[in-house]
């Protein structure tokens, strides 16, 4: 092709040919892909077609004697329904459910898929033997849980749970406390099956645990709505760390503590006042209602006002005490604060009212 | 009462739609299936009320509080029994279910015969 020895004009032809061939590359591309897509979900309708009744079976108590075939096609569209059923049912639909996988040969299947490189077939395979409660894979499960994609490696946790809970709390715990970068969200979410051994691990660790972990530890404690024993959280009360004597009495829940707590009322940090005032509200007897009145007074108004929170939820204290204590207070900011959180209590209670009616 | 008892299954997940369906149509109950909030306004305002509503707290649009609260509105179907469903671990939730005047409640992930009795219990009492 000859462009008058003008190499601008040669120029500008060539990128123009390059450029109409990306083009038909790039639509080439749109096309297959939409047919894979197609394929795809053509694939996913036939397989939901023949798999839905037989599981719908088996939950509703059918053991069919004998199934059919599962295709290598229909294998991931198997599992992420299983996966999604397993979820949503619990009981005896989870342990038919659990026998169909078996007999279909997707315990091994799964295990095999969590050597993988494919991300979605580790992740299916992982909750897939977390919910068969396989054994066989929590050496594979153990390595995927130590993974720096932290999806891979909180799902690969999760199956550890479900599979051993003893076990597992003895190996996450640790590491939940280590991983601060893991959201407590999570952590409380995997950790809630293996609540009591987790428990026992915390009480072990605590005593041993160095100051910058604690707060972390009691807090998964917290969130797992864990009772931990009483002279763990008097000496945590007792630590020189508010960030430690802040979380120990977010998790006070013995009247064993009544002491340590009241003690608290008076320290210098005001974050420290407001979990004491809090926590006194909880354990606290007659003799604190005093305690907490004098808490209205205080100079930090976040420490004012959990110290009429307190004082409004007391089961002995009535509406008409309230009133007489509101009506007796001297302190102007003490005085405004009890009636705000009455009539925050009273906003409340005619929002529940008027919903019920 | 009809010879089939008539339930609506009011359930945004297609999949656990098609167990409710199978499980009930297997007991020999008539099943309407709608998958949205909107769709169950639409149902209500518009038709006979069935014998029960098996009804799902999270859905698209108008969500299940509504939707029990459009129930309790609509004089033909003030005394259909309504269970809802509700997530785990949402206390207020089921609180909220049975102010607005659902009948009962069940937790998911559930146990598909623990459904099935609270069922028969209903719909025994309204035969």
């Amino acid at each position: 092709m000859k462009f008058g020895g003008d190499p601008i004009l040669a120029a500008a032809f060539w990128t123009g040919i390059a450029a109409l061939l990306l083009t038909l590359l790039l639509g080439l591309q749109i096309v297959r892909l939409r047919i894979a897509l197609r394929a795809r979900t053509r694939r996913q309708e036939r397989t939901l077609a023949r798999w839905r009744p037989v599981l719908n079976a088996a939950i509703v108590g059918d053991r069919p004697q004998e199934l059919p075939r599962l295709l290598s096609s229909e294998r991931l569209h198997f599992i992420k329904l299983w996966v999604h059923l397993q979820a949503s049912l619990r009981g005896e639909a989870g342990a038919a459910l659990n026998d169909i996988a078996c007999r279909l040969g997707l315990d091994a299947d799964a295990r095999a898929m969590l050597g993988r490189r494919a991300r979605t077939e580790r992740l299916l395979a992982a909750l897939m033997l977390g919910h068969l409660g396989d054994r066989q894979a929590w050496p594979q499960l153990l390595r995927l849980a130590g993974m720096d994609d932290p999806t891979l490696s909180l799902t690969a946790l999760w199956a550890l749970v479900r599979i051993d809970p003893r076990a597992a709390a003895e190996y996450l715990t640790p590491l939940f406390i280590e991983r601060d970068d893991w959201a407590m969200s999570h952590v409380a979410g995997i950790l809630q099956q293996a609540g009591t051994p987790v428990a026992a691990v915390l009480a072990g660790m605590l005593p041993r645990l160095e100051a910058s972990r604690l707060p972390r530890a009691l807090r998964i404690a917290e969130a797992l709505r864990i009772e931990l024993p009483a002279e763990s959280l008097a000496a945590a009360l007792s630590s020189p760390d508010v960030a430690v004597v802040t979380a120990a009495l977010r998790i006070v829940h013995s009247p064993l503590l009544q002491e340590p707590v009241r003690a608290l009322l008076a320290h210098e940090d005001w974050q420290v006042r407001v979990q004491a005032a809090k926590a006194l509200g909880r354990i606290g007897d007659r003799a604190d209602t005093d305690r907490l009145v004098a808490l209205l007074a205080d100079r930090e108004w976040w420490v004012r006002y959990r110290a009429a929170q307190a004082l409004v939820e007391l089961p002995w204290l009535t509406r008409a005490d309230l009133d007489a204590l509101h009506a007796a207070l001297e302190d102007r900011f003490a005085a405004d604060m009890l009636a705000q959180v009455m009539a925050e209590v009273d906003a409340a209670n005619d929002k529940l009212d008027a919903e019920a009616a | 009462m009809s010879a089939q008892p008539t339930v609506l299954v009011v359930e945004d997940d297609v999949h656990i739609a098609h167990v409710l369906t199978f499980m009930l149509e297997r007991q020999g109950y008539q099943v309407t299936h709608v998958a949205d909030g909107r769709a169950a306004s639409a149902y209500v305002t518009g038709n006979p009320a069935p014998d029960l509503v098996l009804l799902d707290v999270m859905l698209p649009y108008v969500d299940g509080f509504e939707i029990v609260g459009l129930i309790r509105a609509q004089q033909t179907w003030q005394d259909t029994p309504v269970i809802m469903l509700t997530a785990k671990n949402t206390e207020r939730d089921t609180v909220r279910a049975l102010d607005a005047g659902a009948n009962d409640f069940i937790i998911k992930p559930f146990q598909p015969q623990e459904l099935l009795a609270r069922l028969r219990r209903f719909l025994k009492t309204t035969a």
